[in-house]
């Protein structure tokens, strides 16, 4: 067990040092920020210093530990664009992603679970095809559409929410539901084929046969094991989720770190840009981390006998 | 116990929901016909188009659909903010979104069909290796990724299909990979193995027919999957640049008229709707026939 | 074993943990009194240091905070604000009066060190400031009593006026205290407003500085949100979240018309939007006679009245009609797509393809204007290709490198609403942004810059004007509208000079 624990988080600083190579490879792909950093007047010797200074003069992989040296350390530099440290401007962000990602998912967990457990009991009814159907709904409009006719409707219509901006728990509403609206099909799906396998075993059958009402048999046998595989679920909807939440932020002005991604990436701020996906990647690889240790608690033969999925 | 036996029983204790087991299914039959439609509509687009997706008539710009007090006759679902018609953009843009859906799908199967098979194959070094590779590009939030190697390279159609499967083709191998494993210990291997067959032939000729379902209905899922992505590349302005007509960009540009020239947005965004939609539902078709235990 | 029911019960926990932290963030639903405004742009500010930016949205908000020695009126007439009075003492040197009894928001003094000390700062070797360019001329600064200083340049100057407007005045004591950094992040100035939070991508606050000089600003609590999504910063509009939202779109204007608690305002901008042609790259550019074809090709009334529905006013030469030195005598080219073939024809160029750039929504409706302006020279003869460069970044870097396509979509406004800035910048010889090169031009370009007699200069522009009108280096297009959305609670017009002044609004 402490073996598997030990070997899991070599893993994670591996994939943690692949994701660094990338980030860091793919920013110097993007060209040179020196430019864009200075005004319109700066003379050739300005665009010179300021390369000198930001240290882009020095050879790729000079670059790359030096980058690497200073990330363990929690030192992503200061971000070129904003003149603050990459780290602080994550610091002031990084909540209200979190916030909006866990409401998204919490919604979309809250919604999509029933709606496939019912699929599943209902196979092939047209119960089953409505709930597909609609969660699939929402899984096939772009979330910047959604978003805005959201917005249309239940801020300016109906007036029931605010229509942009982090103001409390109600501005978390619409943005949530844009957000998460996009993984529910997807949960649906996995609940739904864990539910049917889980009601397919013998002992389900077995518990049928011997007269205990299918309300029971539902909840204490088969919802049990089928949250297993949701558990995993939900580590890997945690990294779409991130993606669509850059989107859904600049849609709804939440100041969460996929806008400032955004803006970091086309500014070609190279500090605050590798500094965003190290964290994300750190968190992503945290979270599943953890879920893979609860995963092993709830079923420890899985450690010997699945192949990690 | 066998897949079919499965369903079966699974169906068995149910409760009789008075709709029996049909033998057409509504999704099989939606989403096919849908697809046909799109994609008939997709390779006809030069024939059956009334106007020239690119060609601008000021005059006639922001026209409402012909059924609407100001549409035009010779403009069915109306014109844009350029005065382009509407439906031609439509068709000519699902060429586009549909290829460029499609020729990503391929590429990210190809890509995690391959990794995924030698992963699973091979196990040991090449499969740890394989698999942090996977675990890296799942760390990465996808859109980010994309959007950084898009803005490197610049937005070009190429460039961006290229993008798509990149970021994605780890779907394909961690599917492709796990079913690998437990085939790789069924008895008929092991027999074939026994009997001296070399590695690759077995791999093509035992292990990839038995992978097949899987792999269909993931291409399926990221077909879907691929559509909308690429609608939220057009967003960020680094998805195929104009004046080629794409569903997404038509979405992303009409996005700001939702309110007052709702069809310059609702068109291609119920287009891409009943596309992804369709596929969906196909793919969830596929599965449930095909192997419902599918954890996908 | 983990029960769904618990399961998903953890997650709402999680969420309600987290939005509980959301609601402890700032908890301003809106503009919570009736004498505060909410003013949403589309992007956020990039520095509260107002020294270190010089863009438009930046130096929006921090105006609200720092005080310039002159400012300009409603009218964008030059008036009084830090410094009372000016007057030249010789032809290079400037005395400058300052306004007494003036404190920084910390309550520091206002006098002639702050202004020594803002010059100087900016001049800094290893102070990043885009704003060096403004004050090239600029020498020194002397004081010469507490408050009086004498601006000292190295050649006769007579932007000095217009320069004044954009010297914003920092607090000396308080910056070597806290440093840069902090300068930035809880920035002190002698505003009209006072600085409260500024939570990145979400929201700057500032309340009113009662002390102020101009006087008690009705506005008791303002705040600057950035909405960068069109439809949402509308939506914020339509919902009283917003009192005031910037660049609305013309084609947006019918959808606010719905809505009865709001009003559009308008106003000319001293912003131009043009089509630069390349002539430095030679061959057939080089022509003055191809370049006047392509204005001549090109209905340019009837591409603002059709796209931008009327809300743009064609410009004559390289100057808007809102900055001085502006010459309305100067002609129009006539759209005349005959002309525009025999001067091609006459020129050997019948058979000419270009490409033409263009950004994707930095300015209102510019890739639409691009498109509809290619088409029109592709009708008329000169076939011409689009090429839409989304990100601003690289953009900005094309123009700047000279690497642009033989035509090159442009807009310009430099807040000092100097006429010298609409000319050298982007035509002299050698200027980053210009892809042109006429010694003749750059010849009454120098001699306007440092003519000191108001008159002779009027006249040298207007010759000026006219010279670079005849020569035709660019499509001449049109200088924007400014299109405003305003709740019909709050009393406000909007300024020619693209700025907001929050001691402009009223209830």
């Amino acid at each position: 067990m402490v073996g598997y624990v030990l070997r899991r988080l070599l893993q994670s600083v591996l994939v943690l040092l692949g994701v660094s190579v990338i980030v860091f490879g793919l920013l110097h792909l993007t060209g040179d920020p020196t430019r864009l950093l200075l005004p319109l007047e700066a003379r050739e010797e300005d665009v010179r210093q300021l390369r000198a200074l930001l240290g882009l003069d020095d050879p790729l992989w000079v670059q790359y530990l030096r980058f690497l040296w200073r990330a363990v350390r929690g030192d992503f530099g200061v971000s070129f664009k904003h003149q603050v440290p990459a780290l602080t401007l994550i610091r002031q962000t990084l909540p209200a992603t979190l916030e909006l990602t866990a409401a998204g998912l919490g919604l979309a967990l809250v919604v999509a679970v029933p709606a496939g457990i019912v699929a599943a009991l209902r196979r092939n009814s047209l119960l089953d095809a409505v709930c597909s159907v609609g969660v699939l709904l929402g899984q096939a409009m772009p979330v910047y559409w959604l978003g805005l006719l959201l917005i249309l409707v239940f801020a300016v219509k109906l007036g029931w929410f605010p229509a942009a901006g982090r103001d409390g728990l109600l501005s978390l509403v619409l943005p949530a539901v844009a957000l998460g609206a996009f993984s529910m099909a997807r949960i649906a799906r996995m609940a739904r084929s864990g539910m049917l396998e889980v009601l397919a075993q013998d002992y389900v059958r077995t518990a049928r046969a011997a007269g205990v009402s299918a309300f029971v048999v539902t909840y204490k046998y088969a919802l049990k094991n089928a949250a297993i595989p949701l558990v995993t679920i939900v580590g890997l909807e945690f990294g779409v989720l991130l993606g669509g939440a850059v989107i859904t932020e600049t849609i709804f002005a939440w100041p969460g770190v996929g806008r400032l991604a955004v803006d970091a990436i086309f500014s070609r701020d190279y500090p605050l840009v590798q500094a965003i996906v190290a964290m994300l990647a750190t968190l992503f690889v945290l979270i599943n981390l953890v879920m893979d240790l609860v995963y092993t608690y709830l079923d420890p033969r899985i450690v010997f006998v699945r192949a990690k999925p | 116990m066998n897949e079919s036996a499965g369903a079966a029983l699974a169906s068995d204790v149910q409760p009789a929901a008075g709709v029996g087991r049909r033998r057409l299914s509504f999704r099989a039959v939606f989403g096919i016909t849908v697809l046909l439609c799109m994609g008939g509509a997709a390779l006809l687009a030069p024939q059956i188009a009334p106007w020239d997706p690119g060609r601008q008539m000021l005059l006639k710009r922001l026209r409402p659909p012909a059924w609407e007090p100001r549409g035009l006759r010779e403009h069915p679902l109306g014109t844009d903010h350029l005065g382009r018609d509407i439906l031609s953009r439509i068709l000519y843009g699902g060429r586009i979104s549909l290829g460029v859906g499609l020729s990503a799908v391929t590429l990210s199967c190809l890509i995690g069909v391959t990794l995924g098979l030698l992963a699973g194959f091979h196990g040991g070094r090449i499969d740890a290796l394989i698999m942090r590779v996977v675990d890296v590009f799942l760390a990465i939030p996808y859109i980010l990724l994309a959007m950084g190697v898009v803005f490197a390279l610049g937005p070009s159609l190429v460039n961006v299909i290229l993008v798509m499967a990149v970021t994605r083709w780890v779907q394909f191998a961690r599917i492709v990979r796990a079913d690998v494993l437990s085939i790789r210990e069924r008895e008929f291997v092991s027999g074939a193995r026994a009997r001296g067959n070399r590695s690759m032939r077995l791999l093509f000729r035992h292990v990839l027919p038995n992978a097949l379902t899987p792999i269909i209905v993931v291409v399926t899922l990221e077909l879907a999957f691929m559509i909308i992505y690429e609608s939220a590349l057009s967003f960020l302005g680094l998805g195929v640049q104009p004046p080629t007509p794409t569903w997404g960009w038509m979405l992303s540009d009409g996005r700001n008229y939702i309110a007052t020239a709702w069809w310059l947005a609702t068109f291609p965004g119920l287009a891409i709707m009943l596309t992804v939609l369709a596929v969906n539902l196909l793919g969830d078709w596929l599965r449930d026939t095909l192997d419902p235990r599918l954890k996908l | 074993m983990l029960s769904t029911f618990r399961f998903v019960a953890a997650i709402m926990a999680m969420v309600a943990a987290l939005a509980g932290g959301g609601l402890a963030a700032p908890a301003e639903v809106w503009a919570a009194g009736e004498r505060d405004v909410t003013i949403a742009q589309g992007i956020d500010a990039e520095f509260l240091d107002v020294q270190m930016t010089n863009n438009i949205v930046t130096l929006i908000i921090n105006t609200s905070i720092y005080d310039t020695l002159l400012t300009r009126d409603k009218q964008l007439q030059l008036v009084p604000a830090l410094a009372t009075s000016y007057k030249l003492v010789s032809d290079k040197v400037w005395e400058v009066k300052l306004r007494q009894g003036v404190k920084f928001h910390n309550g520091e003094p206002f006098d002639a060190n702050a202004v020594k000390f803002s010059f100087e700062r900016i001049n800094r070797g290893d102070f990043k400031s885009p704003q060096k360019g403004w004050f090239a001329p600029i020498e020194a600064v002397e004081i010469v009593d507490p408050y009086t200083v004498r601006f000292h340049t190295k050649v006769p100057d007579p932007a000095m006026p217009a320069r004044m407007t954009l010297m914003y005045q920092l607090a000396p004591k308080y910056v070597a205290q806290v440093g840069d950094a902090q300068a930035n992040l809880k920035p002190v100035g002698t505003g009209p407003f006072k600085f409260v939070e500024w939570t990145k991508n979400d929201r700057i606050v500032v309340e009113a500085n009662d002390a102020h000089w101009s006087g008690k600003p009705a506005v008791r609590r303002a705040t600057w949100r950035p909405i960068p999504e069109l439809g949402a910063r509308i939506a914020a509009l339509q919902t009283g979240q917003a009192d005031l939202i910037v660049n609305v779109p013309p084609d947006q204007l019918q959808a606010l018309a719905a809505t009865k608690t709001v009003r559009v305002e308008k106003t000319p901008s001293c912003r131009i939007i043009y089509f630069g042609i390349a002539q430095i790259k030679g061959g057939p550019l080089a022509d003055r006679r191809v370049r006047q074809a392509i204005n001549h090709a090109v209905d340019v009334q009837g591409i603002i009245d059709s796209v931008l529905l009327g809300n743009g006013k064609r410009i004559n030469s390289s100057m808007p009609p809102n900055v001085w030195g502006y010459d309305p005598s100067i002609p129009f080219y006539d759209y005349n797509p005959k002309k525009a073939k025999e001067l091609l024809a006459a020129a050997g160029q019948t058979n000419i393809q270009l490409t033409l750039q263009a950004p994707n929504g930095r300015w209102a409706m510019d890739k639409d204007i691009a498109q509809a302006v290619a088409g029109q020279l592709t009708e008329n003869g000169i076939k011409t290709n689009v090429k839409i460069i989304g990100e601003w970044g690289s953009y900005v870097r094309s123009v700047l490198d000279h690497k642009t396509e033989d035509i090159f979509m442009n807009g310009w406004c430099l807040p000092s609403l100097e006429p010298d800035h609409w000319v050298t910048p982007n035509l002299h010889t050698g200027e980053p942004v210009s892809q042109y090169s006429n010694p003749e031009v750059d010849k009454l370009m120098e001699q306007a810059r440092a003519e000191m007699n108001v008159e002779k200069r009027k006249q040298l522009y207007s010759q000026l004007l006219r010279l670079i009108r005849d020569d035709a280096p660019w499509l001449f297009m049109y200088s924007q509208m400014d299109i405003y959305g305003v709740n019909n609670r709050i009393k406000w017009t909007p300024r020619g000079d693209e700025s907001i002044r929050l001691t402009e609004i009223g209830f």
